[in-house]
């Protein structure tokens, strides 16, 4: 009753302020819209009139109206933009656009708590979920590649489910991980980007200097991706629905050579070799007749010149394949409850058979209040991944290195549908590594399923005005099974006495309990404070079961009845390892009228990674900035700066991703064989614990300068950090007579250095809702090993076929090999007879060679750089296959690490539709190119090699179909011999040298200017759609890698095969990136 | 709303507070996995386990592979570094460091054992047993150590106790006596083999003993030495130890040695000297065996003697898998008497390929024939494919006693004894299957004494005993000229002239087919032998009743008209070099690890 008068008084009590303005001024009636800076209208808007309490909300399309006195100033605000003041000034239609605030008035999730961006002190980037629920891909990974300065998204292949590296300026470490650490919804999560459905993500921030990320102080090094997903919401009942289908295609393929090519190829090959009656085999002809030799050529043109080639890579490639991926959400809510469900389906299918990607996730949200003060959060998740064929690929050679032709032996139908490998490897006296690729992807199956579920809830209270208490806490159990099967057509089969599989789970759980007590208060209008003080818990324990199956009977039931394998060819392994880590932490965000702000963190985090005693690091961050827009002698005189503002931080983050229990020696069990019998061993790992380890530590340095002009039209932020690292955690080499081969020591520092540069515009805008704007940024990163505490050193990376140097002073990425040299020609050597030529004095050769090797030498073999400038006893000069420190001539070969990279975004919006264009580059670095290094030739015979080495430098006069060892014919054979990437003969010489050794010949340029997307989208006019009960919907086509420039020869210059930082740049088969049409929806009612 | 306030800063500073305590424990999670050294020796049956431990890396690979080649028994079939190890053309950038590293890995194992065990009950026979083993297993590892590089780093303890594990070279001659030291330990501590059951893959008694000698012959003969005192090391000569006392007391340490192992009379000889082998094969032992390395097992993944230095077996039969990389020298088949019942066992001529689905053996010519004593025709099963031939290697047999013993007191007396001489003909007698008459007669003084022994062991020990022959060569003091020599006596072998002058150019044989395990086959004999080519009618007829011929020269050769000789054949160890190759050089690995021995390379290097 009471309550019910309180209600009424006050309804009179406003009715009585209202009163006098009504009375006091006659009142125009004012319509108008609200719009958004892409012209589309804002729902919801709420329009004040300033200075009192009178007021409307804009409906659905935005539109308003409302009686007010014609000298009055109207308020805009929304939740999200920047407000807007509009003066009336006697008009009766106002449009008004009202700015989302992206730039300043943006909330960002900082760790722990939110502040406007305008506040943020440190480097932070975000990228909003509306952007990325637009672009059609499969993982948020790849929608923020090239959208963030200083984060680096490469992909290791093009396979479905295929790992992503990113890497936040740069990363810190050497040999540990440069993962940055994961924040889903304030919990860590491995793998963010991957494992939470695009469709779900609010926002993504991207922590990056030290002043940002210190609050997560022991695991933020490496940078901090935080993800915030998608909430209930307060008003009607919404049900969003998203799909896509995507259709994929190879984007290009490897020139290998043609029929008559290959057939010419294969025969010099065979004829260097005495194989003449080998080649005749496969390629018909009878070397007995003398005729054979000289009408070889012109046989091959008639025979060959016009037969249909197998286009192995369109067998294996060459197919559609479809992805399809499906959203649905709804959410609802009062003012004590909202709640969200949302489910995803994505399914992805490889342009390769057997490889394939498929996801079910359903997740839901529910917010309420508790009490006025105390409000509850919870959220589940579930999900379920199956990859199929794993990550990479190694079926490519195999594919492109198929003879494209079965010769007068096979018919294409035989070459494609048996498996000729057994005859080819006896034919070719045991030398044949290619096996029939359809029928070996067809044996091999690898499956990945992931099966992932996640509780958490909070509970937050406000205990009095601005201070706040939060406890969260999240569960997460994760079950993975990696199934392989091989069966009895594959190679490994034949070689394992029969079909084998293995099958290994693994399981992991996790929990995490946050307790943070947060404050944010503003004094007398001008001191803005922002505190929180807290404290974590962090626990995951993950365990592993592996099994083997071997020599299974031919037909079987796979690894569903593994009884029929053989019992004593069985292999089991199993583990468990925990890891646990406790955190105090505290920040103080301070500013003076918006003008000064400073910002101080300190983090103190216990490990159990490390001894007793050493587990704990503490690590403290300070960053200041300064708004000059807010000063008055800028406000007032300078109109077309919004916002001017210098910041600087400091910090220091810790890293300790290394192994656990590496403080002690472990004791592992082993086997020793005693009579017939195997007794288990003890003894120590070859590492050697060391309880000294301490937290590696990153101190970072960082400057930025963020600027705002012509109404926010152009953004500008420019960026320069340094990062050091320190106390390195290596796992380092000791010497072998401690017993051991490695311990983890804190040795050795890297510094990354770098600028950013992030510039967004509004180019065009009229009112007639044309709006284009250019998102443009770049990164520039250079890192540099400052210490090392151990002599120079390589990592080999391609089953060996490419070296990376690890030195003091220098970068890392550094390719380390032999120098290409071109050719021997025909000028370095001497008539001597008809019949014989010898290489002349001072020629360089390789070093070590015996007088017949040296003999042996022929034109158009490979010659390397005699770097050193080494000679042997009779002055010439000789190349050494070794490192330059220890004589050899293997030096530094250009650089995997790009000298900048980023991304440019243009989109154009008009009357509904929207078109982007998304494109990303990278300039500077180079690429190993494996795949043109292990096609060229010499390898086997009856092996297809690149097109180009139809270029090659020939031995063989095509005139008597036999090698000719006359110098001046073999110049004439020969014209381009002196060129500096001559292509090397088929003589068995260049077959390391050429396919096999770490040499610059297949380094390329790896710039690349990517069209990475193209979508035109169109979005129904609401007017319409209302009538339908629709509240939007968005019709759009996306042409995913259109094109890419760039001089790189193989499938795709953007690929690192491997994980490590140290061995970036190298493509070693890697899964062919496809390009992609699709078409798809954004659907809401 | 102020209680609230209160009761959470409470809280707070209670958290804290309690955190700081409670969290250190929390944190502590020690492996759940893995056992460290202070959760081992708390039993005799975790000791046990540590123990075997220790033999498990006592033997790498090389020793029947990388360091085997490269003698005047073993060479490399390969034409890579491993080649260029062989003719002794390598340098720090390719030379194998395996055998170091893992023998190092086995004297840490050693040294945590012999801390952890000293302090256990050791009045228990069981752990003084094991005791015993750690000091022998750790004596052997340094042996190989040292016996390959020379001077070398040197450590008692176990690395975590030590002040550092950056060592530099240490002078052999002490290490030497530490293992001297160590192994008369173990004599004391460890059981007869017969009395208590000891298995031949662990050290008994009777295994220390020998191993001592061995130990001592070594410490006692020459070795390349050079002087430690002064960096970078140069004037490297081969001598022995200086103090001449030492040396007699060495070669009595080792003749007692082996005569403890002869009197307790637990060994003797077998009849047949294929049986030997065709025990290691089937797993059987037997009174001959005194010490061998376990390769048994689903989990020995090493490629045991079997399949590196067996005989050819292609993959996917009823034998396991073989595919040598090392061979016999070509000269040793001539070493042999034609009577030697030895030559055919450790030599076999007949490599085995799938013909037409079925295994078929032929005769090899003189450069494909391959290491015999391994073969896996004489196998029972193959139980665990193709990648495990279960084959132990021979660390020690009681003839290798014999020899020590007849060599150590040829030494001691300056002329064979009577005993050293019964021991000699003792093993002699059973190569010619007991028949004392085809033995020749022994030498009497002691250089022809000596040469004979030089000889008899190549003959008796080939391949066996961890790349031994190659360190008796340089203990013996003639690596260099017995190398030059073998390198001389190929190109005669491949030319024919000299003592090859006369031997067969061509054979005639029957194919066999291998279709059952444990095969009886040592060799296929020949039907007839040729100097020259047979004529075509006579090929054909041959051929007719199921004969095939092969051109036992064939392989020396570049081409079917046997004009040039194979670079391999001309260029034996091209690179030997008198007070150089003796011992190895460090290798890059060594060197980048470990600054102190950063500026002590081999001089010669």
């Amino acid at each position: 009753m009471i309550q019910m008068l309180k209600k009424r008084i006050a309804a009179v009590a406003l009715f009585a302020m209202l009163l006098p303005v009504s009375l006091q001024a006659q009142e125009n009636t004012v319509t108008g819209t609200v719009v958004d800076a892409d012209g589309q209208p804002l729902v919801g808007v709420s329009v004040m009139v300033k200075g009192t309490t009178m007021g409307t909300i804009a409906n659905a399309n935005g539109d308003f109206s409302i009686n007010v006195p014609p000298d009055a100033t109207l308020v805009f605000s929304f939740v999200g933009y920047s407000s807007k003041e509009v003066e009336v000034a006697g008009k009766t239609r106002i449009r008004v656009e009202m700015n989302d605030g992206q730039y300043i008035d943006e909330v960002v999730v900082i760790g722990y708590g939110t502040a406007r961006r305008r506040d943020i002190t440190g480097a932070t980037a975000s990228v909003s979920g509306k952007d990325i629920v637009k672009i059609p891909v499969t993982t948020a990974a790849q929608a923020i590649a090239g959208k963030i300065a200083g984060v680096n998204v490469v992909s290791q292949s093009g396979a479905p489910g295929a790992d992503i590296n990113i890497l936040v300026r740069g990363g810190t470490s050497i040999t540990q991980s440069t993962t940055p650490l994961y924040i889903v919804d304030g919990f860590q999560v491995d793998d963010g980007l991957r494992n939470v459905d695009i469709n779900d993500i609010e926002s993504i921030d991207v922590m990056k200097d030290a002043s940002a990320t210190a609050i997560y102080g022991a695991r933020g090094s490496n940078g901090v991706i935080l993800i915030t997903t998608k909430s209930g919401r307060e008003g009607r009942t919404q049900v969003s629905y998203n799909t896509y289908y995507s259709f994929e295609q190879l984007n290009r393929k490897i020139d290998m050579l043609g029929i008559e090519d290959y057939a010419k190829y294969q025969y010099e090959f065979q004829i260097l070799r005495g194989g003449e009656s080998k080649w005749a085999e496969v390629f018909g002809g009878d070397p007995t007749n003398p005729d054979f030799y000289t009408g070889a050529y012109d046989y091959i043109a008639k025979e060959y010149g016009s037969r249909e080639a197998i286009d192995w890579q369109e067998l294996m490639f060459g197919g559609t394949s479809v992805t399809r991926n499906h959203n649905v959400s709804v959410t609802s809510g009062n003012e004590k409850t909202n709640f969200l469900i949302s489910y995803n389906y994505m399914g992805q299918d490889g342009i390769l058979a057997k490889t394939g990607y498929d996801r079910n996730s359903i997740r839901t949200k529910l917010n309420h209040k508790l009490l006025k003060n105390v409000r509850l959060e919870t959220g589940i998740g579930l999900n379920t991944t199956y990859v199929e064929g794993g990550g990479s690929l190694s079926g490519l050679r195999n594919t492109a290195m198929q003879p494209p032709t079965g010769g007068v032996l096979f018919t294409n139908e035989q070459m494609i549908n048996q498996d000729n490998y057994e005859f080819m490897y006896a034919l070719n006296g045991n030398q044949y590594d290619v096996r029939n690729p359809l029928i070996e992807n067809d044996a091999v199956t690898r499956d990945r399923y992931t099966r992932q579920a996640t509780a958490n809830a909070a509970l937050d209270v406000d205990i009095v005005s601005g201070l706040t208490w939060r406890t969260a806490a999240s569960y997460l159990w994760q079950h993975t099974r990696n199934d392989s099967w091989t069966d009895g057509r594959a190679q490994q089969a034949k070689a394992n006495s029969g079909p084998f599989g293995s099958r290994n789970n693994s399981e992991k759980y996790t929990w995490q309990v946050t307790n943070t007590l947060s404050y944010k208060k503003t004094l007398a209008d001008v001191h803005n404070l922002n505190l929180v003080a807290g404290q974590e818990t962090w626990f995951s324990e993950s365990m592993r079961l592996d099994n083997t199956y071997k020599k299974f009977p031919e037909d079987n039931f796979k690894l569903n009845n593994t009884g029929m394998s053989d019992a004593a060819a069985r292999e089991t392994g199993s583990g468990l390892s925990r890891v646990g880590l406790v955190s105090a932490f505290g920040r103080v965000m301070y500013n003076y009228d918006d003008r000064y702000l400073v910002s101080a963190t300190l983090r103190g985090d216990g490990s159990s990674k490390f001894e007793q005693g050493s587990k704990w690091g503490m690590l403290p961050s300070a960053s200041a900035g300064w708004r000059i827009s807010e000063e008055s002698f800028m406000k007032d005189n300078v109109s077309f700066v919004d916002n001017l503002k210098l910041r600087a931080g400091y910090g220091v983050t810790g890293n300790c991703d290394i192994d656990n229990n590496m403080y002690a020696t472990g004791y592992g069990g082993g086997k020793y064989g005693v009579g017939a019998a195997e007794l288990t061993t003890l003894a120590p790992q070859s590492e050697l614990g060391n309880p000294n380890l301490v937290w590696e530590q990153t101190t970072s340095l960082s400057v930025g300068i963020d600027v705002s002009l012509l109404s926010n039209r152009i953004n500008l932020t420019l960026e320069w950090y340094d990062n050091t690292s320190d106390n390195l955690l290596i796992k380092k080499p000791i010497a072998k007579s401690s017993g051991y081969s490695t311990q983890f020591q804190n040795v050795g520092s890297i510094r990354n250095r770098g600028y950013e540069f992030i510039l967004n515009t509004v180019n065009v805008k009229t009112d007639g809702g044309f709006v284009w704007r250019s998102d443009l940024n770049m990164s520039f990163n250079k890192s540099k090993i400052l210490s090392l505490d151990r002599p120079p050193y390589t990592v080999e990376a391609g089953d060996g076929n490419m070296r990376f140097l690890v030195q003091e002073g220098d970068p890392l990425g550094q390719f380390w090999g032999l120098k290409y040299a071109g050719i021997y020609t025909t000028d370095d050597f001497e008539q001597i007879a008809d019949d014989i030529y010898r290489l002349k004095d001072g020629v360089p050769r390789k070093s070590g060679l015996t007088a017949s090797q040296v003999n042996a030498i022929k034109p158009g073999d490979i010659m390397f750089e005699c770097v050193n400038g080494n000679t042997d006893e009779n002055g010439n000069p000789v190349w050494t296959d070794s490192d330059e420190w220890a004589g050899g001539d293997r030096t530094v070969l250009g650089s995997a690490m790009p000298l900048f990279y980023g991304g440019l975004n243009n989109s154009v919006m008009y009357k509904g539709f929207d078109l982007s264009m998304f494109m990303n580059f990278s300039y500077g670095n180079k690429v190993f190119n494996m795949n043109t290094q292990r096609y060229a030739g010499p390898r086997n015979a009856n092996e297809n090699a690149s097109a180009a080495m139809a270029n090659r430098f020939t031995l063989i006069d095509p005139a008597t179909g036999k090698e000719t060892f006359d110098l001046d014919r073999l110049a004439t054979l020969n014209p381009n011999q002196h060129d500096s990437k001559a292509l090397w003969s088929l003589h068995n010489d260049n077959k390391d040298p050429g396919t096999v050794n770490a040499t610059d010949y297949n380094m390329e340029d790896g710039s690349y200017l990517r069209i990475s997307t193209i979508t035109l989208g169109y979005t129904l006019p609401k007017s319409l759609m209302q009538k339908v009960y629709i509240s939007s919907l968005r019709v759009y086509c996306t042409v995913n890698n259109p094109y890419t420039f760039t001089r790189y020869s193989g499938y795709d210059p953007d690929v690192s095969t491997s994980g490590s930082i140290l061995t970036r740049g190298l493509d070693n088969s890697a899964y062919p990136r496809t390009r992609s049409w699709v078409v798809g929806l954004n659907l809401s009612f | 709303m102020k209680t609230a306030k209160y009761a959470t800063r409470i809280a707070a500073a209670a958290a804290v507070t309690v955190c700081a305590a409670a969290c250190e424990d929390w944190l502590d999670m020690p492996s759940e996995t893995k056992y460290d050294s202070s959760s081992i020796f708390i039993s005799p049956e975790k000791a046990e386990m540590a123990v075997l431990g220790a033999y498990a890396s006592a033997y790498h690979n090389d020793l029947n592979y990388r360091l085997m080649s490269g003698s005047d028994e073993c060479r490399s079939t390969e034409t890579n570094s491993k080649y260029t190890l062989a003719q002794y053309e390598h340098d720090a950038s390719n030379v194998p460091d395996g055998v170091y590293t893992t023998m190092y890995t086995t004297i840490e194992r050693a040294n945590s054992c012999i801390k952890g065990i000293s302090s256990m009950d050791t009045e228990n026979p069981k752990v003084a047993q094991l005791l015993g083993e750690a000091y022998a297993i750790r004596a052997w590892a340094y042996f190989n150590a040292v016996r390959f590089w020379g001077d070398v780093p040197f450590q008692l303890l176990p690395t975590i106790d030590a002040d550092t594990y950056e060592l530099p070279r240490y002078p052999r001659d002490e290490i030497y006596d530490q293992c001297v030291k160590d192994l008369q330990t173990a004599v004391d501590l460890l059981p007869w083999k017969d009395v208590s059951g000891v298995a031949s893959e662990r050290f008994s008694k009777n295994a220390a003993l020998g191993i001592l000698a061995r130990v001592a012959l070594h410490a006692a003969g020459y070795s390349l030495r050079w002087d430690l005192s002064v960096t970078p090391y140069t004037g490297a000569q081969l001598a022995k130890r200086p103090d001449v006392a030492r040396i007699t007391e060495l070669y009595t340490i080792a003749r007692d040695a082996c005569k403890r192992v002869m009197d307790e009379g637990g060994h003797e000889l077998l009849a047949n000297y294929d049986q030997l082998y065709r025990d290691l094969a089937t797993k059987k032992y037997n009174k001959e065996t005194i010490w061998e390395f376990g390769m048994f097992g689903a989990s020995q993944t090493d490629k045991s003697p079997g399949y590196t230095s067996g005989t050819t077996m292609p993959a996917n039969t009823i034998y396991s898998k073989s595919g040598p990389l090392v061979a016999p020298m070509p000269t040793l088949y001539f070493d042999y008497d034609s009577l030697d019942q030895r030559r055919d066992v450790s030599l076999c001529n007949i490599p085995v390929a799938l013909e037409e689905g079925a295994l078929v053996a032929r005769m090899s010519n003189y450069a494909s024939v391959k290491i015999g004593k391994y073969r896996v025709t004489w196998k029972a099963n193959n139980e665990y494919g193709d990648g495990r031939t279960n084959i132990n290697m021979p660390l020690l047999r009681y003839s290798d006693i014999l020899l020590m013993f007849a060599e150590a007191e040829n030494e001691l007396s300056g002329a064979p004894t009577a005993a050293a001489v019964k021991a000699y003909e003792d093993v002699r007698t059973r190569a010619f299957g007991g028949n004392a008459d085809l033995t020749g007669s022994t030498p009497g003084d002691k250089q022809g004494f000596f040469e004979a022994l030089v000889k008899e062991r190549k003959l008796e020990l080939c391949f066996e005993g961890a790349a031994l022959r190659r360190t008796d060569l340089v203990r013996w003091g003639i690596h260099y000229e017995t190398l030059r020599a073998e390198a001389d006596k190929m190109i005669r072998l491949g030319n024919a002239t000299g003592e090859y002058a006369n031997i067969w150019g061509y054979a005639s044989y029957k194919p066999m087919v291998m279709d059952k395990l444990e095969h009886p086959a040592i060799a296929i004999p020949a039907y007839q032998y040729y100097r020259d080519k047979p004529a075509p009618a006579d090929s054909a007829a041959l051929a007719n009743d199921g004969y095939a011929i092969v051109d036992l020269c064939r392989g020396f050769f570049t081409t079917d008209d046997k004009t040039t000789l194979n670079d391999w054949v001309v260029e034996f160890f091209s690179g030997v070099t008198k007070n150089k190759t003796e011992l190895m050089p460090f290798s890059n690995a060594m060197m980048n690890d470990n600054p102190m021995i950063r500026n002590q390379q081999h001089p010669g290097y």
